[in-house]
């Protein structure tokens, strides 16, 4: 049966093979992943797309045809080496078989194939995925803790959340990480505030990564390649924040095949196109994404409006209001040589809610504006001096913009007033330019160095207002200059210790004070066999530019300031150890345990929701964090199904003397975390998705203390310690199911469903107390129901 | 699946839909009573010690004890000063209250210790703020339109600039305005005293004396309802409060015989130096977001260990009473000194 099966496929191997005039050396290593079962391994700067010589073409079309016309009875490594041997010949290319996999590495390299432990994930069933990709897992062999790496493919895994697939919400799902508000995109590594991840999107810096105050976030999952998340062990050459590291690869265009993909879901829908623009030289890969919210409440608001316009009370008022979200990338990469790559990239994000409120007699009424989001624009040269020796050099400018406008048409019983007009702005916008260095220096040495400078433009409030007797431009802006130096040795002692020493000196300018900072960042490895290793780091980092909040929520009114004279940067230690360790039958696990300080964080002491620029040093709370606990991950995986079971053990607490003269728990100080994932791919039309969630409530302000009084109304509840009191338990299950159909012309079809909360449990977010009958009672209040959603993606190829 | 089994599918749906409330037991905050203490310390007056005993919230029926004068310390500088109790011929303090009566110069370092049966003991510090002996206050009316004073007795505002001597770094700075109103028809006195908070935008000079920027004044802290607006020192600020204008009406009443009625205002200002612990308790506010679970409160602040509370201190200086005879024709006054 199961030969066929095999004869089926082979049978349209001869389209594959024959398939245009110049076979590239990716498409004939599908070639014989179609007719052996194998798999490869490589390092993405291999040039695979290189068109493959006559010699290699002809043996892979005459084994194939071979194995048709049932001259070989069975599959051998002797064909299977006389195949690879003439595709790689005089390619500069090496290989080695590994049982299943084939690992190819670059003639003459350094780096052994017996070093790296694979995990393989393949897509054969799909069109965008029939190329084979390889993530080749460093996690055991890298010195740094707290590393992870998701590839792609594990957004679209079968779960999609408000039907999209999301970066930081799966992230949210690793160990020492809590998402904070339920459904909103927080990020809290370790212990943080959750304004101290640095989020890099191909290099560059974001300031803002959510649209709709963080229920999706920036990040188009249709472009993404991979992503690195760090949330201890950081390299020298991170820095500028507190926490954690999240760096967004997007994958170049296609150089060979355009392609692409459209999804449209239940509030928002995408468009996806790549290809070459000079073939194997030059390609693209543009993406944007939008969502129609307003789509469906213009019309139904209008309808309103009109029933309402036959009304004939004096004082019938109409409104209407919008939301929508747009962003957009696009990137164009082009190689000069094979070792020589220029990167060109443009991102933006925006995001507009609109709110007019009018009496229809009158024309009296409110128009009010609100837009914020992202600009990103980088170029990057990748160049290989040596073999030993490449360079990544990137020049970009990236900002995060908020504005507001309020138009207020007034009158009296007697006279029109003057119009009312309010405008608020408030912004960031980085310039800077990025030169880093990788040298294999010896056998033993691996040295990381470079440097980066950014000029900072803070405009923290640019409002202006016509008030009934005064009008007047409020402007606050700060420029800040930041250099930073680092140097960093990986060494490899022997055949089983690896040991990473680097530093980081950073410069700070800002008028009135220069602050200088040097940070460690030290990782131990040692791995007493291939199937495990043991390891340990020491980090320090400073967090120079502050986003300053007035809610759990990431609202647009949010402002960044920099350190000055007065406010000092902030600062951490973090020190973590873990064993990791390889299982028979396809299980990994992980133990990690971390310790974590923090100084100069800021809390915001105020009631305002645009929070105040004048005095903005003495409006926000200066104090410190600490942070411990332990992470354990166990992981199973093998091509279609990957289960995770991901526990954390961690205590959070926060000292602020202008709020309380002793330490108290932090919000999300959760105890216990545990999030267990399973998903699988029944067969090549239908995979599933399950996830649950649970974690220790979060922790809330409540009265504690009951002041009596003679006087039945002058009992006072008080407050008396800040997050005294830990909500009920969270948990939610969360199910996906992914459909895939194959359409006539080719293409990939695929339906989703999601269920985010599937037995509707109404997780609390606050808790409230009140008096009944003189007797407090309290409560605690959920919002978030089950949500279905669905969407539909095609994938297409031309 | 039955009709039965849909039904109760559904009303299972529904009632996971509408239960958007979880219980919570207040007994989880715990069993212990907490002592609570507010004092404000005021040099050369009587300093009284609200001491009050709290209970937990789930146990809200249980009687707290009474706090005596043997079980408070209060310490300043090291020597401990006597508590007293009032008795129920003390003027204008209930009786009970326990209070001291003491002279504290500043600097001094005062400590209030307290411990009952069946709460934590507390402990709580602070410093006597500066004395403000030296100030000034340039005074001047000015036209709520204009801006500027023109002569044409419509007086609104008067602006009030208060220059500190050389004052420690961080010692806050606060301001009250406050207005007497007689009126000598019918003798009536309409209110001896009232705090009028400042009308408009407050004005931020540079260190060299010119106006830096109109900032509003509702980023200064305003402590709570006293409306006393605090600054740091460091800074001087310029306040408008709002003028009333001596005034006589006259008319007819139902008998055909004329009232007279003349509005007699005098004005004065209240200069404070808070300690730090005053200053924060009362520049607690509340963060509108905390109501839906959006934000922390911010009005949990003490410096009272193992209770809650403030322990603060403040010093106070008065101009005297003043009226429009102080301003000149081009409504500049002469400068209050002290």
């Amino acid at each position: 049966m199961k030969r066929i099966l095999f004869i089926f496929i082979l049978a349209f191997l001869p389209l594959a093979v024959h398939a245009g005039p110049d076979k590239t050396l990716k498409s004939q290593m599908e070639v014989i992943h179609e007719i052996f079962g194998v798999n490869f391994v490589y390092d993405s700067s291999l040039d695979l797309d290189r068109i493959a010589g006559r010699a290699g073409n002809d043996v892979v079309k005459k084994t194939a045809n071979d194995i048709l016309s049932s001259r070989h009875s069975r599959l051998d490594r002797e064909s299977l080496e006389a195949c690879l041997a003439a595709l790689f010949k005089d390619t500069g290319i090496d290989y080695e078989i590994m049982k299943k996999y084939i690992v190819l590495t670059k003639a003459g390299s350094k780096k052994k194939p017996k070093d790296y432990t694979i995990f393989i994930e393949e897509q054969r069933d799909t069109i965008d995925e029939s190329r084979i990709t390889a993530i080749i897992d460093r996690r055991r062999n890298a010195a740094q803790t707290g590393l992870e790496r998701i590839d792609a493919s594990a957004f679209k895994r079968g779960f999609a959340s408000l039907s999209a697939p999301d970066v930081l919400k799966t992230l949210q799902a690793v160990t020492g990480v809590s998402g904070g508000t339920e459904l909103m995109n927080g990020l809290y590594v370790h212990g943080g505030t959750g304004n101290d991840n640095l989020y890099l999107y191909d290099g560059v810096p974001v300031y803002s990564v959510s649209h709709l105050a963080g229920l999706y976030s920036a990040f188009n999952t249709d472009v993404v390649d991979n992503v690195n998340f760090f949330k201890s062990g950081f390299p020298a050459s991170y820095g500028g924040r507190l926490s954690s590291v999240v760096e967004v690869n997007t994958r170049d265009g296609s150089m060979t095949d355009y392609m692409g993909s459209f999804t449209i879901g239940l509030i928002n829908g995408s468009v996806q196109y790549e290809g070459p623009i000079v073939k194997d030289r030059t390609s693209f890969n543009v993406a944007m994404r939008r969502s129609w919210l307003d789509v469906l409440t213009v019309p139904g608001l209008a309808i309103y409006r009109a029933m309402k316009n036959n009304s004939s009370d004096p004082y019938n008022d109409q409104m209407d209001a919008r939301y929508a979200m747009t962003d957009f990338n696009a990137k164009i990469t082009h190689k000069v040589a094979a070792d020589n790559v220029l990167r060109f990239g443009v991102i933006t994000g925006r995001d507009v809610v609109k709110f007019a409120h009018r009496i229809i007699r009158s024309d009296v009424g409110d128009d009010y504006r609100f837009r914020w989001g992202n600009v990103v624009g980088y170029a990057d040269w990748q160049n290989v001096i040596a073999d030993d020796l490449h360079y990544d050099l990137k020049a970009y400018y990236t900002q995060h913009r908020s504005r507001m406008n309020w138009d207020k048409v007034r009158e009296t019983r007697y006279e029109r007033l003057p119009d009312l007009k309010e405008s608020w702005l408030t912004g960031i916008y980085d310039i800077g330019l990025k030169l880093d260095f990788d040298q294999q220096l010896t056998d033993v040495h691996r040295l990381r160095y470079g440097a980066e400078h950014v000029f900072h433009i803070y405009r923290p409030e640019q409002s202006w207002s016509t008030a009934d007797l005064s009008s007047g431009l409020m402007s606050a802006s700060y420029f800040g200059t930041e250099t930073a130096f680092y140097a960093e040795d990986e060494m490899t002692l022997g055949e089983k210790v690896t040991a990473s020493v680097g530093l980081r000196d950073v410069l700070f300018g800002v008028k009135g004070r220069v602050y200088n900072r040097l940070e460690p960042r030290v990782a131990l490895s040692y791995r007493p066999s291939d199937l495990a290793a043991l390891k340990v780091s020491y980090t320090e980092m400073n967090q120079f530019s502050h986003r300053l909040v007035t809610s759990y929520l990431d609202l647009p009114s949010s402002v960044w300031l920099p350190s000055t004279a007065r406010v000092a940067p902030m600062h951490s230690k973090q020190v973590a150890a873990g064993i990791y360790m390889t299982l028979p039958f396809n299980l990994q696990i992980d133990l990690e345990g971390f310790y974590k300080t923090m100084d100069h964080i800021r809390e915001y002491k105020g009631y305002r929701i645009f929070p105040p620029i004048e005095n903005w040093e003495r409006t926000f709370a200066e104090g410190k964090g600490r942070a411990y606990g332990m992470e354990t991950s166990l992981v199973y995986n093998t091509v279609s199904t990957h289960a995770a079971l991901n526990y954390t053990l961690s205590w959070s607490e926060r000292f602020f003397e202008d709020l309380y003269p002793e330490w108290f728990p932090d919000r999300l100080d959760n105890r216990h975390r545990l999030n267990v994932s399973v998903s699988h791919r029944f067969s090549k039309r239908f995979e599933i998705y399950a996830g649950w969630n649970w974690h220790s409530g979060d922790r809330f302000t409540v009265e504690s203390q009951y002041l009596p009084s003679d006087d039945q109304f002058y009992n006072e509840n008080l407050f008396t310690s800040p997050n005294n009191v830990k909500m009920p338990d969270y948990h939610r299950l969360d199910v996906g199911f992914n459909f895939h159909k194959t359409t006539k012309r080719g293409n990939e079809s695929i339906w989703n469903l999601s269920v985010y909360n599937l037995y509707c449990r109404m997780n609390p977010i606050v808790v409230y107390t009140y008096t009944e009958n003189g007797k407090p009672i309290s409560a605690a209040a959920g919002m978030v129901p089950i949500i279905p959603t669905f969407s539909y993606t095609l994938k297409f190829k031309q | 699946m039955s009709f039965r089994a849909c039904r109760g599918i559904s009303y299972i749906f529904l009632l996971l839909l509408t239960s958007c409330e979880l219980p919570f037991d207040l007994k989880t905050l715990g069993d212990r009573d907490m002592l609570k203490l507010y004092c404000e310390v005021v040099s050369g007056d009587t300093t009284v010690l609200d001491m009050d005993v709290l209970v937990p919230v789930g146990y809200h029926e249980r009687t707290p004890v009474k706090v005596g004068p043997e079980d408070v310390v209060m310490t300043v500088d090291g020597k401990e000063v006597e508590i007293r109790v009032a008795a129920d011929d003390d003027p204008n303090l209930e009786p009970g209250t326990l209070y001291v009566r003491e002279n504290f110069p500043a600097g001094s370092q005062m400590c209030v210790k307290a411990s009952i049966e069946g709460a934590d003991p507390i402990e709580a510090k602070t410093v006597m703020p500066l004395h403000l002996d030296d100030y000034r206050l340039e005074m001047q009316l000015t036209d709520i339109v204009s801006g500027s004073y023109n002569g044409d007795n419509v007086r609104d505002m008067v602006r009030a600039r208060l220059i500190l001597p050389e004052v420690a770094e961080g010692t806050h700075v606060g301001i009250q305005y406050v207005v007497r109103h007689k009126t000598d028809s019918c003798g009536v006195t309409l209110f001896d005293e009232q705090v009028l908070q400042a009308v408009y935008d407050v004005t931020e000079f540079s260190s060299d004396g010119n106006l830096v920027a109109g900032v509003d004044f509702s980023n200064l802290t305003r402590l709570g309802a006293t409306l006393t607006y605090v600054w740091n020192a460091t800074d001087e600020y310029e306040f408008l409060f709002r003028h009333l204008t001596d005034s006589v009406s006259e008319w007819k009443d139902e008998n055909g015989e004329t009232v007279t009625w003349s509005s007699d205002y005098h004005f004065k200002f209240r200069i404070f130096a808070l300690s730090e612990e005053y200053y924060q308790y009362h520049s607690r506010t509340t963060n509108e977001f905390f109501e839906l679970g959006m934000a922390s409160p911010s009005y949990t602040y003490t410096n009272v260990h193992g209770g809650t509370g403030m322990f603060g201190a403040i010093s106070v200086a008065e101009t005297p009473w003043m009226d429009d005879d102080l301003f000149g024709s081009d409504g500049t006054a002469g400068k209050e000194e002290k």
